[in-house]
C-alpha cells in the first residue's frame, strides 16, 4: 500500500521527467512524439476529471441550498442556469436550430449575452481596484514610497498628451538644454531601462528556480505535492 | 497627308515599343540568380524540414524578394514554395544553426519543407460518421529551385538541387544547455552532501514564509476560517505544485491548530490534488475526523466565474488570513483588493511578473517569483532541499558573474573598438555559451 501511495508516484515522476529531459535533446523518434504522446494523455486524462469538478459543484450547492445558508439563492440560480445551459447544448440541432451550440442557439446566446457580458463587468472592476490600490501605494510614508510615487508621475504624465505639452513647452520656451527633463524621454528611460532591468533579474533568478525545483522533484527530493512530510 | 499622319502614328508606336522593351531589357538586367545555392538537411531537427542557402546580392531590398520553387522531379514542374524579401531571412537571423559569426549576416538560410509521401487515415466521430484526412509517412527526395522578383519582372534560376531530411539522434545547438544542465546537477547534488554535513546552513530569511505561522495563528485566536487559492494554473504547471506543497505546510498547521480551510479550486485535477495533500496533514497531525473534503471544492473554470467566486466566499465567510500561491492574471488585484478590504491577513505569491506589484500593494506579504519556488524547501527544513536552495543560490552567482563579464567586455569594445577580443571574441563565446535554443 506505502508502495503504491509513496514509491510507485515516484517512480512515474522520474520515468516522464527523465524521458522529457531526453526528448529535449534528442529530435528522433520515438522521442521526438513523446511530448505530444504525453500532452494528450494530460488532456484526455483532464477531460475526464472534469466529472468530478461537476461533482464538487453540485455537491456544494446542493448543501448550501438543504442547509439553507447564506445566500443559497445563488444556487437556487447557478442550478437553473448549468442545467439549462447542459439541456440546450447536448440536445442535437436537428431537432430544433435552438439546441446545439452553432451561431444562433441558445446555448450560444447564454455565452455570448450572459456568460461574455458577466465577465467583461468583473474585468472592469479591475480599473476601480487599481485606483484604490495606486492610492496605497502612493501614499508618503517613506523614502521608497516617495521615489515610486514620483516615478509613477513622471511615467504616467509621460504618456498622456499633456505629458508632451509641457515637454515642448519646457524645451521650446524655457531651453533647449532642458531636453533631458522632456517627459517623454524620462519615460522611455524609466521603462526600458530600470524596468527592464528588474524584470530580467527576476526572470533569470526564475530560471534557476525553476530548473532546480524541477530536479527536486523529478528526483523524488520534494514530495511535499503528494502529501505527508517530506 | 493621312498617309503622313498614319506614318508618325506608327513610328510613335514603335519608338514607345522600343523605349519599354529597351527600360524592360535594363530592369531584367538588374535580377541576378544569387550564387552559392545549397540545399542542406536542417541541423538538429526532427526531419522535417530543409535549409536553402544562398549568398547575398548586392542591391538587395524590401522591393526585391526571393522565391523558392519546388518539384517532386529534376526535370518536372517546378511551383513556388516560399517567398520572401530579400532583405530578409539571413543566416544571421537563426543562430541556432550557424552561431553568432559576423559572416553568417552574407548569405540567406531560409527552412523549407519537403514533399511528403501521404497516406489516408480514416476517422470515425461519435456520431458514426467516416471521414477521411492524410498522414504523412515519410519525406521525398524534392528538387528546389531559386529565383528572384522584381516588380513584375521576374528571373528563376535553373540550377535545380536536391535533398532530402533526415532525422538527426542529438539537438547539438542544445549542447550548451545540456552541459548547464549537468552542472546543475553536480552543484544540487554537491550542495545537499554539504547541508547533510552541516543541516544547520545559512539560509536568508523570507518574512512571507515566515509569517505563515503567524497567519494561521490569527485565524485560530479569531475563530475565522483561512483561504488559499493555488492560482490560475492546473497542476501540469509548476508554479501550482509549488503551491501545493505550500498548502501542505499551511494544512498541517491548520490540523494542529483546529482551524479550517478553505481552499476553492479553478480545476478539478488541481482539486483532487489539494484534497489528497490536506487529508494526509490531518492524518499526520492526528485529527483525521476534522478533516472536510467539502472545504475543498471546485468553482469554475472560467477567469472571472472563479475570481467572483472566491471573491464572494471572501466577503461572506470574511477569512482572517488569505493564501493566494501560484500563477495569477487579471484576476490578481481583484482577488488581493477584496481581501484587504475584509481586514484579512494577506500572504501571496506569483511568478506572474506583471501581478507582482498589485501583491506588493494589496497584500501584507508577498513572495516574489523564485521565493514561490523556495517557499515549500524554506519551510521543509530538509537538508536534501536545503542543499538545493544552496545550489539554486550558486547558479545565480555564476550568471551574475557572466553579465557582469559581459557588461565589461561589451563597454571595453566601445572604448577600443579596434580590439577585435572585447566585441566579438570572448563576449560572443560567453553570449552563445548562455543562449538557450
Amino acid at each position: 500500500m506505502n508502495f503504491l501511495k509513496r514509491r510507485f508516484p515516484i517512480i512515474i515522476v522520474l520515468l516522464t521527467g527523465v524521458l522529457i529531459m531526453i526528448a529535449y535533446y534528442v529530435p528522433h523518434t520515438p522521442f521526438s512524439d513523446f511530448w505530444d504522446g504525453a500532452s494528450k494523455w494530460y488532456q484526455i486524462i483532464a477531460g475526464f476529471t472534469m466529472v468530478l469538478g461537476v461533482v464538487s459543484l453540485v455537491r456544494n450547492h446542493y448543501r448550501k441550498i438543504r442547509e439553507g445558508k447564506q445566500g443559497f439563492g445563488y444556487s437556487i440560480a447557478m442550478f437553473v442556469i448549468m442545467m439549462a445551459t447542459v439541456a440546450f447544448g447536448v440536445l442535437p440541432t436537428e431537432i430544433s436550430p435552438i439546441f446545439g451550440n452553432r451561431s444562433g442557439s441558445v446555448f450560444m446566446w447564454i455565452f455570448e449575452y450572459i456568460n461574455t457580458a458577466a465577465s467583461a463587468t468583473v474585468y472592469s472592476l479591475l480599473a476601480f481596484y487599481i485606483a484604490s490600490a495606486s492610492y496605497r501605494a502612493f501614499r508618503v510614508r517613506s523614502l521608497d514610497a516617495t521615489i515610486m510615487l514620483v516615478t509613477a508621475l513622471v511615467v504616467m504624465v509621460g504618456r498622456v498628451p499633456y505629458g508632451e505639452i509641457f515637454s515642448n513647452y519646457l524645451t521650446d520656451h524655457i531651453g533647449k538644454g532642458l531636453a533631458f527633463l522632456r517627459l517623454d524621454n524620462l519615460t522611455s528611460f524609466l521603462l526600458n531601462y530600470p524596468t527592464v532591468a528588474t524584470r530580467r533579474a527576476i526572470t533569470l533568478g526564475l530560471g534557476l528556480a525553476t530548473v532546480s525545483t524541477s530536479l527536486r522533484i523529478i528526483l523524488g527530493i520534494e514530495k511535499t505535492y503528494m502529501g505527508g512530510d517530506n | 497627308m493621312i498617309h503622313r499622319k498614319r506614318l508618325y502614328i506608327v513610328l510613335v508606336f514603335f519608338l514607345f515599343l522600343a523605349i519599354s522593351a529597351a527600360l524592360y531589357g535594363q530592369t531584367s538586367g538588374t535580377l541576378t540568380i544569387p550564387t552559392n545555392f545549397q540545399v542542406i538537411d536542417t541541423p538538429s531537427d526532427s526531419g522535417d524540414s530543409l535549409l536553402v542557402i544562398f549568398d547575398k546580392m548586392p542591391g538587395e531590398s524590401k522591393d526585391k524578394s526571393y522565391i523558392i520553387y519546388r518539384s517532386s522531379s529534376q526535370d518536372g514542374a517546378f511551383t513556388e514554395t516560399a517567398r520572401f524579401e530579400s532583405d530578409k531571412e539571413y543566416g544571421s537571423d537563426n543562430a541556432q544553426w550557424f552561431g553568432f559569426k559576423k559572416e553568417n549576416s552574407n548569405f540567406h538560410a531560409y527552412k523549407v519543407s519537403p514533399i511528403w509521401q501521404m497516406k489516408d487515415v480514416k476517422i470515425r466521430s461519435l456520431g458514426g460518421k467516416v471521414e477521411t484526412s492524410q498522414k504523412r509517412v515519410k519525406p521525398l527526395l524534392s528538387y528546389y529551385k531559386i529565383g528572384v522578383m522584381e516588380g513584375i519582372h521576374t528571373l528563376a534560376g535553373t540550377t535545380a538541387l536536391s535533398g532530402i531530411p533526415r532525422e538527426n539522434w542529438f539537438r547539438k545547438d542544445r549542447l550548451n544547455s545540456m552541459f548547464i544542465l549537468i552542472f546543475l546537477f553536480g552543484i544540487v547534488f554537491f550542495f545537499i552532501a554539504q547541508a547533510q554535513r552541516n543541516p544547520n546552513m545559512f539560509l536568508r530569511k523570507i518574512p512571507g514564509i515566515d509569517a505563515v505561522d503567524e497567519a494561521v495563528g490569527r485565524a485560530t485566536e479569531m475563530g475565522k476560517p483561512i483561504l488559499y487559492s493555488t492560482g490560475y494554473y492546473d497542476i501540469s504547471e509548476l508554479s501550482t505544485i509549488c503551491s501545493v506543497s505550500i498548502l501542505a505546510h499551511v494544512a498541517k498547521k491548520v490540523a494542529q491548530y483546529d482551524s479550517r480551510l478553505i481552499v476553492p479550486c479553478k480545476w478539478p485535477v488541481a482539486m483532487t490534488v489539494c484534497q489528497e495533500v490536506v487529508r494526509e496533514a490531518y492524518i499526520n497531525a492526528g485529527r483525521p475526523d476534522a478533516f472536510n473534503p467539502g472545504d475543498i471544492f471546485f468553482i469554475a473554470g472560467e477567469q472571472f466565474s472563479y475570481t467572483i467566486g472566491v471573491d464572494s466566499i471572501m466577503v461572506r465567510e470574511k477569512p482572517a488570513a488569505n493564501f493566494f500561491m501560484g500563477t495569477f492574471a487579471a484576476e490578481a488585484l481583484i482577488l488581493a483588493e477584496t481581501g484587504a478590504a475584509t481586514g484579512a491577513i494577506q500572504i501571496a505569491g506569483t511568478d506572474s511578473n506583471y501581478q507582482i506589484p498589485f501583491f506588493i500593494v494589496a497584500c501584507d506579504y508577498c513572495l516574489i517569483s523564485e521565493e514561490l519556488y523556495a517557499a515549500s524547501a524554506y519551510l521543509g527544513r530538509n537538508p536534501q532541499l536545503i542543499g538545493s536552495l544552496k545550489a539554486q543560490d550558486m547558479g545565480k552567482m555564476i550568471l551574475f558573474l557572466a553579465l557582469l563579464l559581459g557588461t565589461i567586455l561589451l563597454t571595453l569594445a566601445v572604448f577600443f573598438p579596434d580590439v577585435k577580443f572585447f566585441d566579438v571574441g570572448i563576449f560572443n563565446l560567453i553570449k552563445n555559451f548562455f543562449t538557450v535554443r
